[in-house]
């Protein structure tokens, strides 16, 4: 994974640096993310998204499809299944988007470390951008690794949108290894369908 | 009709105008968690002794143990636990399982990272992503550090989960073990401890967390985890054999063993250790008869003699392993009985004779000869065996007594007598009269057995006079406190000066002063300073001196004996070199003298049996490659599956006798008429008489069969034997299982 | 006094079966009945039918590679006599075949896909049978057998992180150690 092409991220942008700064300010407060729970921690999103601990005074909140959204929580597990669809919702996402993995699980297999059907390493898969430390993280924790990316976005350091692009073959290898029939009518070769 | 309560509903809400919000404005603020809210790890390094319970017990494979720079020692592996938290799932069965208390959960749990690979962590050094485990830092330092930055805790208050002695999953006191009470004790020299029922033993052998850190400690080395889990499962035959695989005498190490292991028992600092001791007690304790148990694979004689002085432990034990081996191997004994200071020098009340006679007939059937009652330099020369053998052990122990040096020592022509000779004449059933006072001078377990043993001899008052205090004593605390229950006075900081005669030259008193503990300046132990004028004079029948041992080696030629005061000189001249007493040795315990070796209380400073068994052991491995020109005869411990072809089990039983100085191999029984059940843990006495009448059958089948002196195999019985190799392959399959799960 | 209804369901089904291989009670209001696969059909339809046990609570499986058998375990509840009712039959494992009861209940399917992706057990006549369920593109035997070794699987399949690589069993690492104390 080491030898991955380090993206450059100024590339990208043509405009000056001050319309650089305003859309690094606008995106980093106002991150839309896609509600989509994929393994246990979805149970610590409602009380961090209700009136408790309120993600919304962080400029957060839910969008409605993929399309919309900035922002991809891979809850914890992901067993090879929801992977797929998981890959076809980041896929979807418009660029810059970002991906935050909770918990054990999403770094080194967690407690499912000896199961058949949850992938081990989450960056192999998609590029991950901040990784939580607990099984599960609290509420706090989640905030402090929204309150990171936020940081991490400001400092143009949350590249893994184009990490993916740049290393696409990469990851397709990777993505193919597990999932078997990845050529079928659902999961077409090439990126951004 | 206006829905008056529809257009002021929602106005209700302004009852929470001003109110303090609801939310929590994390980060600014932070919701208390829990008292006993488990976070990330937290490990006293200075106090983890490493034993790898942790990892063991982690169900999510989290924790690895690595080596980040603590030196291991006797109770410490050096390794500390890493945790990978891309596995742990905070359940703290770690911290519950932990025996040194020194691992815990803080209630720290944010941590965010962008690199996968900080979630990586050894707890207790750095915090938390910024771990570097091949740094080259001073790791110590870090920790402290680490220690420092952790936030103190208010009295009382529990902020960390953390399992303290009376919680968890760990019990930290041990099974009892049932004795006699000391007054009935003194009437008799029956056995003071009772030995654990199967129960008591399983119940202490589920105690052992399997981590291995007792091995460090053992002198032998023994498999102490494995035998304890043997037990646990029942298994008392693949735990017998064991702990054959490095000790021939388990029933006396079960009984008197100086059990160093138990120390470096991870439950040593917090509770009672296992009971280490007991449980390899428990196990031999089962059997009657180690033959039909120990599967050891006995080689065929391969032509090399050695010749071994002093059937103590180190000599059986050199004596048994070498004829493991393929050796013959002679023994020469001074005393009647084999055993050597286990023999003569333990009180029957902790080591019965029985016991001793089991071990070592076990080791005589297997081809182990002895010569009793030939004390080398007097009815056979060191010469002889010299030229006779082509190796040499040496093993003759410490059983010459110190001089107590005080005055009227030498004209005392009664009275006065050393406390081995004491306990060397009980054990051989010589009537001793000690009076009805006896006073022993010196504080070592020899002391507290003299006394114990003159407090059976009778109606006897028995007072121990040390120079020191009693916490100084060099004896074992249960030895003192069993003494102090039998009611045997003990006087510290006592300085015994003159011994008082009568006309006859017999005692009739001890002069001794009392003495001030002083700082002795160096930091050393303190020193007894005698108080002038407190000379006080008890009056008694019998003075035992037990204040050490020596060795006697006037049994070597001059031209073989160097003695050596310093170390610079040592190793010199050609000859076996001694050093303040002690024979010479190294590496596989060689003497400087050429095929000649030595071990037990005259090479090791610990001198207790399990060195001098440690001792034999070194030896045994040095005599092989001295024998084999540096190759290394395989030992076949416990005969596997597809040893157990019916001839290896054939050479495995032959029997063998000496007759005029030759060894001789008898034809052997191998039917059921020899071997009897053992297995059975009591037996009834009908059962035992009939087991005795076969054994006299057995005595005078060999006797006519010890005609024909060529080595001869038995033909194949076809009763009784098959069954047997039936039930040994049973009991091999289990050993087997056991070591895949390992 | 009457009889409970437990005894009378008990009674009424040994007088119907006579094949049955047991029946006892599992519990309060439970009724645990074992029986050859050939008459798990006939049973449940009759239950259904003709004993009011409406509700197919759920089916299972058991794996007994001991004996070379799967045991199907079918739930079923009454809801009029308030008894739950445990039914239990043994395939072979090799040929692990059985008669669908979609007929008698349409969700049964989903359980019978199930069984058959999890276990490998054939329901004649269910029309969604070999569809996949849980696991896609699964090629290996299936994942709930006993002879299947998940963390060896997992081994095989994914990728652990590289920084644990040289990680020992505890055990036999600190073992390792006691060499080196050997060497005085």
């Amino acid at each position: 994974m080491d030898d991955l092409k380090r993206p450059t991220l100024d590339s990208d942008f043509t405009c000056d640096m001050a319309f650089n700064k305003i859309t690094k300010w606008a995106q980093k407060n106002s991150l839309w993310l896609l509600a989509y729970g994929t393994g246990c921690g979805a149970i610590e999103l409602s009380p961090t998204m209700t009136s408790r601990y309120d993600w919304s005074r962080l400029g957060i909140r839910g969008s409605a499809t993929p399309r919309q959204a900035d922002l991809l929580l891979i809850t914890g597990y992901l067993s090879t299944k929801t992977l797929k669809r998981v890959i076809r919702s980041y896929e979807q996402m418009q660029d810059p988007k970002y991906v935050i993995g909770f918990g054990s699980c999403t770094i080194n297999g967690g407690m499912y470390y000896d199961s058949y059907n949850t992938i081990k390493q989450l960056d192999l898969y998609i590029p991950v951008d901040v990784y939580i430390n607990g099984c599960m993280p609290r509420p706090e924790a989640v905030l402090s690794g929204l309150a990171y990316l936020k940081d991490k976005i400001g400092d143009k350091k949350a590249d893994g949108w184009i990490k993916y692009k740049q290393n696409f073959e990469w990851y397709r290898e990777n993505q193919k290894k597990i999932l078997k029939s990845f050529n079928g009518d659902n999961m077409p070769d090439k990126y951004n369908w | 009709m206006i829905d008056i309560k529809g257009i002021l509903g929602p106005l209700s809400a302004l009852k929470f105008l001003g109110k303090a919000p609801h939310t929590i404005d994390y980060p600014k603020e932070t919701k208390k968690t829990a008292d006993r809210y488990r976070g990330i790890h937290y490990n006293d390094v200075e106090a983890c002794i490493g034993c790898g319970s942790c990892g063991t017990i982690c169900e999510n494979d989290a924790i690895d143990m690595v080596n980040v720079g603590f030196d291991p020692n006797k109770a410490d592996t050096g390794f500390r636990p890493v945790v990978d938290y891309g596995r742990c799932c905070w359940c703290a069965l770690c911290v519950d399982v932990c025996p040194s208390g020194s691992l815990s959960l803080t209630k720290d749990y944010v941590y965010v990272d962008d690199d996968p690979k900080k979630f990586l962590y050894v707890p207790g050094l750095q915090e938390l992503g910024k771990v570097n485990i091949d740094s080259t830092d001073d790791l110590k330092e870090l920790a402290k550090i680490e220690k420092e930055n952790r936030p103190k805790l208010k009295e009382g208050e529990r902020s960390w989960y953390q399992k303290d002695r009376t919680e968890g999953l760990l019990e930290f006191n041990r099974v009892p073990m049932k004795e006699l009470p000391g007054s009935t004790r003194i009437k008799s020299f029956a056995e003071v401890v009772l030995g654990y029922t199967e129960e008591e033993a399983f119940m202490e052998s589920i105690r052992c967390l399997g981590c291995g850190l007792c091995i460090s400690a053992c002198p032998d080395r023994m498999h102490i985890p494995d035998y304890i889990q043997a037990i646990t499962e029942r298994d008392y035959n693949s735990s017998a054999n064991i702990i054959y695989e490095n000790n021939p005498l388990p029933e006396m190490c079960g009984k008197v063993c100086t059990r160093q292991c138990e120390t470096a028992c991870v439950y040593h600092n917090r509770g009672d250790a296992v009971a280490i001791r007991w449980l390899k007690r428990f196990t031999t304790e089962q059997f009657d008869d180690f033959r039909t148990i120990i599967n050891a694979e006995v080689k065929p004689l391969n032509g090399k003699k050695v010749g071994i002085i002093g059937a103590g432990p180190a000599g059986l034990t050199v004596g048994y392993y070498l004829r493991l081996r393929g050796y013959d191997v002679t023994i020469y004994e001074a005393l009647s009985k084999a055993g050597g200071m286990t023999m003569a020098g333990i009180p029957k009340y902790r080591f019965p004779l029985d016991s001793l006679d089991k071990q070592i007939s076990y080791m005589e059937e297997m081809g182990v000869r002895i010569h009793y009652n030939t004390r080398v330099g007097k009815d056979i020369m060191f010469d002889e065996i010299m030229d006779t053998y082509d190796a040499v052990f040496i093993g003759i122990g410490f059983h010459d007594p110190y001089d107590l040096g005080l005055k009227g020592e030498k004209e005392a022509k009664s009275g006065v007598i050393s406390a081995v000779e004491l306990l060397r004449r009980v054990n051989f059933g010589e009537k001793v009269d000690v009076g009805k006072k006896v006073a022993v001078i010196g504080g070592g377990n020899v002391a507290i057995d003299g006394a114990r043993v003159s407090k059976r001899l009778g109606n006897v008052d028995v007072t121990i006079l040390y120079r020191r205090r009693v916490q100084d004593m060099p004896a074992d605390w249960e030895e003192i406190e069993g003494a102090e229950d039998e009611g045997v006075h003990i006087v510290p900081q006592a300085i015994p000066e003159e011994i008082m005669l009568d006309k006859n030259g017999k005692v009739t008193g001890i002069k001794y002063v009392m003495a001030e503990m002083v700082d002795d300046g160096k930091g050393g132990r303190p020193r007894p300073k005698k108080i002038e004028g407190s000379e006080k004079i008890l009056p008694i029948d019998t003075l035992v001196g037990a204040i050490g041992q020596q060795a006697d080696y006037s049994f070597l030629p001059d031209e073989y004996l160097f003695k050596t005061q310093d170390d610079e000189k040592s190793g010199s001249k050609k000859g076996i070199d001694t050093f303040w007493g002690r024979i010479l040795v190294h590496g596989y315990n060689e003497t400087t003298m050429k095929k000649v070796f030595s071990g037990g209380d005259m090479v090791n400073r610990t001198a207790d049996a399990i060195s001098a068994i440690a001792d034999g052991l070194n030896a045994v491995k040095g005599i092989d490659l001295f024998l084999q020109g540096g190759k290394e005869t395989k030992v076949n411990h416990s005969v596997t599956e597809s040893d157990l072809d019916k001839n290896k089990l054939l050479d495995k039983h032959y029997k063998m006798k000496h007759e005029n100085g030759k060894l001789v191999s008898v034809k052997l029984d191998l039917s059921g008429n020899i071997v009897t059940e053992s297995v059975k843990i009591a037996k009834d006495p009908d059962e035992l008489k009939k087991d005795v009448e076969k054994k006299e059958v057995n005595k005078s089948t060999d006797k006519a069969n010890s005609k024909d002196k060529t080595m001869s195999y038995p033909t194949k019985n076809t009763n009784g034997e098959t069954k047997k190799e039936e039930k040994k392959s049973k009991s091999k399959k289990k050993s087997k299982k056991k070591k895949k799960k390992k | 006094m009457g009889f409970s209804k437990l005894t009378e369901t008990k009674v009424l089904l040994k007088q119907y079966f006579k094949d049955i291989i047991s029946i006892e009670e599992g519990g309060e209001q439970r009724l645990i009945i074992d029986l050859q696969s050939k008459d798990i059909t006939s049973m449940i339809n009759h239950l259904k039918d003709f004993m009011d046990f409406k509700h197919l609570s759920m089916i299972s499986c058991v794996d007994w590679p001991e004996e070379n058998k799967f045991e199907i375990v079918y739930i079923l509840t009454s809801y009029s006599k308030n008894i739950v009712l445990m039914l239990k039959t043994k395939i072979d494992r090799k040929n692990p075949k059985l008669q669908s009861i979609m007929s008698l209940w349409p969700q049964a399917v989903t359980y019978e896909i199930e069984l058959n992706e999890m276990f490998g057990v054939f329901f004649e006549g269910n029309d969604r049978m070999g569809e996949e369920f849980i696991l896609e593109d699964w090629d290996d035997i299936p994942p709930m057998r006993r002879d299947f070794d998940s963390l060896e699987y997992a081994n095989k399949n994914f990728k652990f992180r590289d920084e644990r690589k040289d990680k020992k069993i505890i055990r036999e690492f600190i073992s390792e150690h006691y060499d080196e104390w050997r060497k005085k």
